[in-house]
């Protein structure tokens, strides 16, 4: 699940204690799609599910509320938005295929460290070249 | 590899160890031990210098080992040193960014062969968080970040990891620069 539907979900929730039903509306998803986050939240301890009873008859109604944690992560979540990546997620992408490149020269039995100040080296003599 | 960066590398290294203070070897340098290969202009180290006193003294004996001071007091949190004789540029960070220099960090650091000397470099996890608390993180720096947790994936303490990041107010960031995929 991304951090970005945590954060709706906890929103939804937080903008009243709703039924499943009710946050599904909200979100615009499937009911089912909505039980199995909730499961999932509930379990990372950041939303928790209490019964409400309606009266003296019918079904208690199951509502659903950010926990201390889920407002912790609600807050950290708008700090986040404040502070955006400063790199595109092709940037980013990149960089995985590059770490994941020097593994395998690693696993080959070639030293990252001694390519690394190779390259420091071609790149000092360019520059000293153009000066 | 190059002969004067090699020299360089091998003096400030055999310079830390026998300086008898507790360092590690942090950013671009480190890098390639756990992340992608890129190039970067200056060696940075962390240096456990906690009084005025014990920040002096280094600096004397490191002006005496022929390194001139360029910039930064024991008030900043870094200070720089230049090589005059390879003009490789080293700064040393008394409070590198979200790191607590503590027993924990120390006790977490790699010993690495860096070209033909040992010494020591941080560990992966506070090397991540290091790159993400820069008040001046750039683009670099989380790309650094994205190669390290692409290629240690699976041996990264993700306790540790969390908690560091947590404290240095990064938790978020790190988070979200996971989930790109």
């Amino acid at each position: 699940m991304s951090l970005e539907m945590r954060a709706a979900l906890l929103k939804a929730a937080k903008r009243s204690p709703a039924g499943v039903g009710e946050l599904a509306r909200r979100l615009h998803r499937r009911t089912e799609v909505v039980v199995s986050l909730i499961r999932e939240m509930a379990e990372e301890g950041l939303l928790e599910r209490r019964t409400e009873k309606r009266g003296k008859r019918g079904r208690p109604r199951a509502l659903v509320t950010p926990t201390p944690l889920g407002e912790d992560y609600l807050d950290a979540y708008r700090a986040l938005e404040l502070k955006p990546l400063r790199s595109r997620r092709t940037d980013l992408v990149r960089a995985a295929g590059d770490g994941e490149y020097a593994a395998r020269l690693e696993a080959r039995g070639l030293s990252p460290f001694d390519l690394f100040m190779e390259l420091n080296s071609l790149v000092g003599r360019v520059e000293k070249g153009s000066t | 590899m190059s002969d004067a960066l090699r020299k360089a590398l091998r003096s400030v290294i055999s310079f830390l160890e026998g300086a008898g203070v507790d360092y590690m070897v942090i950013g671009g340098f480190a890098l390639p031990f756990y992340g992608r290969i890129r190039t970067t202009i200056d060696l940075d180290v962390a240096v456990a210098l906690r009084t005025p006193a014990e920040f002096e003294d280094f600096l004397r004996r490191m002006e005496a080992a022929g390194y001139e001071h360029t910039l930064g007091s024991f008030k900043d949190p870094e200070c720089v040193f230049l090589d005059r004789e390879t003009g490789l540029e080293i700064e040393f960070w008394t409070r590198p960014d979200g790191v607590e220099l503590d027993a924990e960090t120390f006790a977490r650091r790699r010993r690495r062969r860096l070209g033909d000397v040992e010494a020591w470099v941080i560990s992966p996890e506070d090397f991540v968080v290091n790159k993400l608390a820069r008040p001046d993180r750039g683009v670099e720096d989380e790309k650094d970040v994205k190669s390290v947790l692409a290629r240690l994936r699976d041996s990264l303490d993700e306790d540790y990891l969390e908690r560091r990041a947590k404290n240095a107010g990064v938790w978020m960031i790190l988070r979200a620069i996971d989930e790109v995929s």
